[in-house]
C-alpha cells in the first residue's frame, strides 16, 4: 500500500496510527520514502500490510517516489481537511498514479482519507465536496483524524476495509511476487494467533 | 550520557540568559561520565587533550585570519573526535565554510557522466549574480514562494532539538529558522528548497548563531554539495550521487552489493544522508555536529563515501535480514543508535583516498556498468575486505592512540 498527499497533511501520523497504535509525539518531514508493516489477520486469512510513506514535496514526486509504485497493491490519497490547496493537488497525484498504470477502474484499490477532521477551521474542504471528488474518482471517502483518540478505532477500520477490498479482488496473489507471497502467508498463519492478540491491544509486532 | 561532551552554544545566550550559555564540555564532564573500562578512558584522556590543542590554537591564532590556517583546521576537523565542544564548531565552521573544499574535478557528478547535455549546459548559467541578502526584510521574505512549505517543514523539527535546550527557547530559535533558510534561498531565484535543507540549516543555527549561521548556510548552498540539489532535480543531482554507493560497495564488499542489488534496493534508503547531511537520520547531536566537522571540511562527496561505510559497518544485519526490498530499505534508513562514528569517518576518508571522486564517476562507474550489464561473475579487483576491517579495527581500538599521537606533535 502506498500513501500518498500533499506535505504535512499526516500521512506518517495516519501509517504510525496503523501501524504502532498510537499518535506519533513529533513528526518530522518524510524525506524519500519510509516503510512501515503490521500484520493483520482477515478472515481466516494473515496479510501482512506493508505501507509505504512518502515524502509530500513536490521535489519527491517525480521519479524518487515514483520507483515505489511498482509492486503496489493499493493506494491511500490523504488530504487535510483544513487545507484547501491539499485538497485541490489530489487530482495531481491521481494523474501521478495513473502514470504508474494505477488508474481508477483497475484492479487496484484507492481510498482517500481527508485527515485532521478534529481541527476547527473556517475554511474547511466540505465533506459533500470531498463526496463528490471521490465519486467522481471512484474512490472510498473517509474523513477522520490520526490524532484524536476517539477517532483511533476509525482509523483502523478504514485500513481494514481497504484490506477487505484487497482481498476480494486479490491482484497480489495473481501479480509476479504472487508465489513468494503465499509461501511468506503459509508461514505467518503459523504465527497468527500471536498477532491475532497484539492486534487486540492496538499494538504491531 | 557519553554523548554530551558538548551541548549547543546557542546564540540565545546573551539575549535571553544574559550569561553564558552553559557548555557541558568535556573538561567539565566528572569521571562518573565516563564508562568504565582503560578504552574510555583513553578516548576521553585523548578528548580532552585535542579540546586543549583546538584551545591553544584558536588563542595562538586569537589575532589572525583563521582562513591562513585552513589546513590546520580540516585536520582538526577530520581527525578522531572532530572539533569537540561547540564552543569552537562556532568559531570554525565560518571559516571552514568560507573555504569549502571544491570537487577535485571541476565538474560536478551529474555532468561528468551525463551525455545530454541539457545539465552541463545549465552549470553555465548557473552563475548569475548572487543577490544581496541581508537587505531582505521579513515582508519580502514572506512572499518568496517556499515560504510555506519552509514554515511546515521547521514547525516539525520538534525531536531535532537536544533536549537541554528550553520551550521558550526553541521556539525563538525556530522562529528565527523560518527566514534564515528563505534568505537563504532569496540568494539565487533559481534555487528549490527541498525537504532536508531545513534540517542543514536547523544543525548550522544551533551551533553558530542566527548571525553567523547565514553565512555560513549561504556559502554551504552557493559552493557546497547542496548547490546541484538547491539547483538540479534530485533525480540529476543527489539520486546519481548516490549511484556511486553501489560502485564502491561492488569494489569494496561485492558480496554485499550483490545482495543489495539482487532485491532491487535502490538508493532511496540513503536519500537523506546526503541531503541532511545525515542529520535526518542519526539521532544524536553530537552526532550530528561530528558529522558536519568533516564534511565541512572535505569532498563534498564525502557524504556518499560515509554512507558507503555506513552500509559495510552494517553488513551483519544486511546479511542476516530478510531478502526482500522492504526489510533491506527499513534496516538500512534507521540508523543504529551507537555508531562507532570516528571508525565509519576514518573507512570514509579512507575509500575517498582509494577510490578518489574523478575516478568513481568516470573509470570505476563504467566497470560497475559492465558487472550490471552481464549478471554472472565480475572480474573487477576487489579491495581485500581485511583492509576495511583492520581500519575499523584501528578506527575503535585505535582512536586513543592516535590522540597520544596527536598531543606529541602539539606538545602542552
Amino acid at each position: 500500500v502506498i500513501i500518498v498527499g500533499n506535505a504535512a497533511v499526516g500521512k506518517t501520523c495516519l501509517s504510525f496510527r496503523f501501524c504502532c497504535g498510537r499518535f506519533p509525539e513529533h513528526t518530522e518531514a518524510t524525506i524519500g520514502v519510509d516503510f512501515r508493516e503490521r500484520s493483520c489477520a482477515i478472515e481466516n486469512e494473515l496479510l501482512r500490510v506493508q505501507l509505504w510513506d512518502t515524502a509530500g514535496q513536490e521535489r519527491y514526486r517525480q521519479s524518487i517516489v515514483a520507483h515505489y509504485y511498482r509492486n503496489v497493491n493499493a493506494v491511500v490519497f490523504v488530504y487535510d481537511v483544513t487545507c484547501r490547496d491539499s485538497f485541490n493537488d489530489l487530482s495531481l497525484w491521481i494523474k501521478e498514479c495513473e502514470k504508474h498504470g494505477l488508474v481508477s477502474d483497475g484492479e487496484v484499490p484507492r481510498i482517500l482519507i481527508g485527515n485532521k477532521c478534529d481541527v476547527e477551521c473556517a475554511n474547511k474542504v466540505s465533506t459533500d465536496e470531498a463526496q463528490m471528488f471521490a465519486d467522481r474518482n471512484n474512490m472510498a471517502l473517509f474523513e477522520t483524524s490520526a490524532k484524536s483518540a476517539s477517532e483511533a478505532d476509525h482509523v483502523e477500520s478504514i485500513f481494514l476495509t481497504l484490506l477487505h477490498k484487497l482481498q476480494q479482488s486479490k491482484p497480489m496473489h495473481v501479480q509476479s511476487q504472487g508465489e513468494r507471497q503465499q509461501k511468506e502467508q503459509e508461514r505467518l498463519i503459523l504465527k497468527a494467533n500471536e498477532a491475532a492478540n497484539l492486534e487486540e491491544q492496538g499494538f504491531c509486532c | 550520557m557519553h554523548s554530551s561532551f558538548s551541548e549547543p552554544n546557542s546564540p540565545l545566550k546573551e539575549v535571553l540568559l544574559g550569561e553564558k550559555w552553559q557548555t557541558a564540555s568535556c573538561s567539565d564532564i566528572g569521571a562518573d561520565y565516563v564508562k568504565p573500562g582503560p578504552l574510555a578512558k583513553a578516548k576521553f584522556t585523548a578528548l580532552r587533550n585535542k579540546r586543549e590543542a583546538i584551545d591553544r590554537f584558536l588563542k595562538k591564532h586569537r589575532n589572525d585570519d583563521l582562513g591562513l590556517y585552513i589546513e590546520e583546521l580540516r585536520d582538526f576537523a577530520i581527525s578522531p573526535g572532530g572539533l569537540v565542544d561547540d564552543e569552537f564548531r562556532a568559531i570554525i565552521w565560518p571559516v571552514l565554510s568560507a573555504n569549502l573544499v571544491i570537487n577535485d574535478d571541476l565538474d560536478d557528478v551529474s555532468s561528468s557522466y551525463d551525455s545530454d547535455f541539457e545539465s552541463a549546459q545549465s552549470d553555465f548559467e548557473d552563475s548569475p549574480p548572487y543577490e544581496e541578502i541581508g537587505e531582505l526584510t521579513l515582508e519580502d521574505l514572506k512572499g518568496h514562494k517556499e515560504w510555506n512549505q519552509v514554515e511546515l517543514d521547521v514547525h516539525r523539527t520538534l525531536s531535532r532539538f537536544p533536549p537541554n535546550i528550553s520551550d521558550t527557547h526553541r521556539d525563538i530559535l525556530q522562529t528565527d529558522l523560518i527566514p534564515l533558510i528563505v534568505r537563504v534561498l532569496c540568494i539565487n531565484p533559481r534555487f528549490n528548497y527541498y525537504q532536508g535543507f531545513h534540517d542543514i540549516c536547523l544543525t548550522v543555527l544551533l551551533v553558530c548563531g542566527q548571525q553567523d549561521a547565514l553565512s555560513v548556510c549561504s556559502n554551504l548552498a552557493k559552493n557546497g554539495a547542496f548547490n546541484n540539489y538547491l539547483l538540479k532535480t534530485l533525480e540529476k543531482s543527489v539520486v546519481r550521487e548516490l549511484d556511486l554507493l553501489y560502485v564502491i560497495l561492488s569494489r569494496v564488499e561485492p558480496s554485499l552489493e550483490r545482495v543489495m542489488r539482487s532485491v532491487e534496493l535502490g538508493t532511496m534508503f540513503a536519500l537523506s544522508w546526503p541531503l541532511t547531511w545525515l542529520s535526518h537520520s542519526v539521532k544524536q547531536y553530537q552526532q550530528i555536529v561530528r558529522f558536519f566537522d568533516v564534511f565541512l571540511a572535505s569532498s563534498p562527496l564525502l557524504p556518499i563515501y560515509v554512507a558507503s561505510a555506513v552500509v559495510v559497518y552494517r553488513r551483519p544485519s544486511i546479511l542476516a535480514c530478510e531478502r526482500e526490498m522492504p526489510f533491506l530499505h527499513r534496516l538500512l534508513t534507521e540508523m543504529p543508535h551507537e555508531l562507532p562514528i570516528d571508525a565509519i569517518i576514518k573507512d570514509a576518508v579512507y575509500l575517498s583516498r582509494l577510490m578518489p571522486p574523478c575516478l568513481l564517476k568516470t573509470k570505476y562507474m563504467n566497470e560497475y556498468r559492465k558487472i550490471v550489464a552481464k549478471p554472472p561473475r565480475a572480474a573487477v579487483k576487489t579491495i581485500p575486505r581485511y583492509a576495511l576491517q583492520f581500519m575499523f579495527v584501528a578506527g575503535t581500538v585505535g582512536a586513543a592512540a592516535s590522540f597520544f599521537f596527536f598531543k606529541q606533535i602539539h606538545p602542552m
